[in-house]
């Protein structure tokens, strides 16, 4: 007999209510404990607009809370990893929680696989390739679409997480989350963001309904998983248990404002290439890179670098590491060896690459400025220059400890007297 | 003295959980409890760790902390009972080293272990039971594509 599953709808959920729902929905499935279904799948929406922070972050180096307040925007923290989001009606939330023994799987990526699949599967019958990332995000044509973050409690109950962008307002969400490219104009900044991130609308160039993209997800869970779908609402007890665990812990100010010992900090580094001026920024936990943007006026490697971001996420800083990482990237890229791929070998030295070293300019107490040699073939990065740009942000972002940590942006003081107005 | 399998180590002198990817040091009653080299190799990027308090009593598989690597968050449940003496701050502080230096300076916590004897029995121990239990994970998990490849 087919097993069966508990499925839930909801809409327009305040963050702490949200949040502590999917915590409660693991009750079932702790050790010893009996559920009826096999897994619950909940699909639902925040209110316009909330904001939600991964387990580990500190809310203030992540979201403008001031711009919150303002805005009347409810903020509070996951228990599930990863970074900033903001969700509203236009976000699908999506939330499995089940046994971690119910379902085989020894691996995080296998587990955020197998959930992300009936995902996939049914934005392909709307006509969206999408596809599972390195770091556990869903892209489209290298965009992201949708990201997802797990949770296994002690007891061993699994909560998973995904949220999809039906669509998005790219301002409100720059207006609300802390990145590094709050200096550029709203149209840069706009445009920064679309190169990568996708919606479910702009991939299917119409608005889609809740009801639509449910009834789909759902359809899929069901054929992947070959369950029957129980379709139930959240019951009074169940209510009770919510508004105290919103109470007592969601809504507290310990579990809200709770710090990490590792600082967060932002930086920036300039590159002057043929190409036009490349600019880094990063965004650090620590010594762990949270993200990575490398932007320029121009769109020829777009692909590339979105490439480089994405697997530099959650990377440790470690020069090496990135070197490895982005030269991994550049030889999938061109499809090269390794070896035609270093940046210091020997006759094969005579490839595509930029030859120059992104370093600091001697005197030049802020801004890093080089001009690497480019061979007259082509136009592609070397990963040894672009490695050092990546680390010199780093080292930026470092050097700035005190003002970044605030929650803005550190930028080099010359900056206006050598790059482009933005 | 240490097994090398490709880039992964497993010190002899230590014993290893089976269930849960965890070293132990036993020096008389206290142990130090650290992550094998595989396990921390096939997380990924550690981001943050909390350990719980010194003097906290735990029976084996509660919980003596929590992670997050690569967006996912657990929890570290001891692979024995006793009571926490020590712990890293340095990895609190870093939690990077889990990842660098596992059997070094990214060791988790110290505890004073009751029955230790008893306890021990089915953790991994002995070159050899280190080299077939090792060789065999390492094979399982590069099967799987959980481990970086150089």
């Amino acid at each position: 007999m087919a097993h069966t599953w508990r499925y839930i709808e909801e809409n327009d959920v305040t963050a702490h209510y949200g949040l502590a729902t999917d915590e409660n929905l693991m009750k079932p499935y702790v050790e010893n404990a009996k559920s009826e279904h096999q897994a619950t799948l909940r699909l639902y929406n925040y209110n316009d607009h909330c904001a939600l922070v991964g387990r580990f972050q500190n809310m203030n180096a992540e979201l403008d809370l001031e711009s919150c307040t303002r805005q009347d925007i409810e903020f509070g923290r996951r228990q599930t990893g990863g970074g900033a989001i903001i969700m509203g009606k236009d976000q699908l939330g999506l939330c499995v929680t089940c046994s971690s023994k119910a379902f085989p799987w020894t691996n995080i990526r296998d587990l955020c696989y197998l959930f992300s699949k009936p995902v996939i599967d049914a934005l392909s019958k709307l006509g969206i390739n999408a596809e599972f990332r390195a770091k556990n995000d869903l892209e489209v044509n290298g965009k992201k679409i949708a990201g997802l973050g797990v949770y296994i409690d002690p007891h061993g109950a699994i909560q998973f997480h995904l949220s999809l962008l039906l669509d998005l307002d790219i301002l409100k969400m720059l207006s609300i989350l802390q990145i590094p490219i709050q200096k550029y104009s709203d149209k840069r900044k706009v445009s920064a963001v679309s190169q990568r991130m996708a919606t479910v609308s702009g991939e299917i160039g119409r608005a889609i309904s809740h009801e639509e993209i449910r009834t789909l997800i759902c359809k899929s869970f069901e054929t992947h998983f070959e369950v029957r779908m129980d379709h139930s609402k959240i019951t009074s007890q169940e209510k009770t248990e919510i508004t105290r665990l919103v109470s007592d812990k969601y809504s507290t100010e310990d579990w809200i404002y709770q710090q990490t010992p590792q600082a967060d900090l932002t930086g920036m580094s300039l590159v002057k290439t043929p190409l036009g001026l490349l600019r880094i920024y990063i965004g650090l936990k620590g010594e762990v890179i949270k993200s990575v943007l490398i932007t320029g006026d121009f769109i020829e490697h777009e692909q590339l670098f979105k490439q480089i971001e994405a697997e530099l996420k959650w990377s440790p800083l470690d020069k090496e590491k990135i070197l490895k990482v982005v030269t991994k990237v550049l030889q999938h890229w061109l499809n090269l060896s390794s070896s035609q791929l270093e940046p210091n070998g020997t006759e094969k030295n005579a490839l595509p690459l930029w030859r120059g070293e992104a370093r600091r300019t001697q005197g030049e107490e802020n801004l890093k400025m080089e001009e690497p040699e480019m061979h007259p073939a082509s136009r592609i990065p070397d990963a040894q220059a672009l490695t050092t740009a990546i680390f010199l942000a780093a080292q930026k972002a470092y050097n700035a400890n005190e003002h970044t940590y605030q929650g803005t942006c550190y930028y080099p003081k010359r900056e206006s007297l050598n790059t482009p107005t933005v | 003295m240490k097994i090398t399998v490709n880039n992964t180590e497993a010190p002899t002198d230590l014993m290893y959980d089976p269930d849960n990817g965890f070293w132990m040091k036993a020096d008389g009653n206290t142990v130090r409890i650290g992550l094998n080299h595989l396990t921390q190799e096939s997380s990924g990027t550690f981001v943050a760790v909390r350990l719980s308090d010194i003097g906290t009593s735990l029976k084996k598989d509660e919980s003596f902390g929590s992670v997050e690597a690569e967006k996912h968050v657990g929890h570290f449940n001891i692979p024995l009972s006793g009571k926490i003496i020590r712990k890293n701050e340095k990895v609190v502080d870093n939690p990077g080293l889990i990842n660098n230096d596992p059997y070094g300076e990214g060791w988790l916590i110290e505890i004073e272990a009751s029955d230790l004897e008893s306890q021990v029995q089915n953790f991994i121990q002995g070159k050899q039971s280190i080299l077939d239990w090792f060789e065999s994970e390492y094979a399982k998990m590069n099967d799987k594509g959980w481990l970086a490849q150089d």
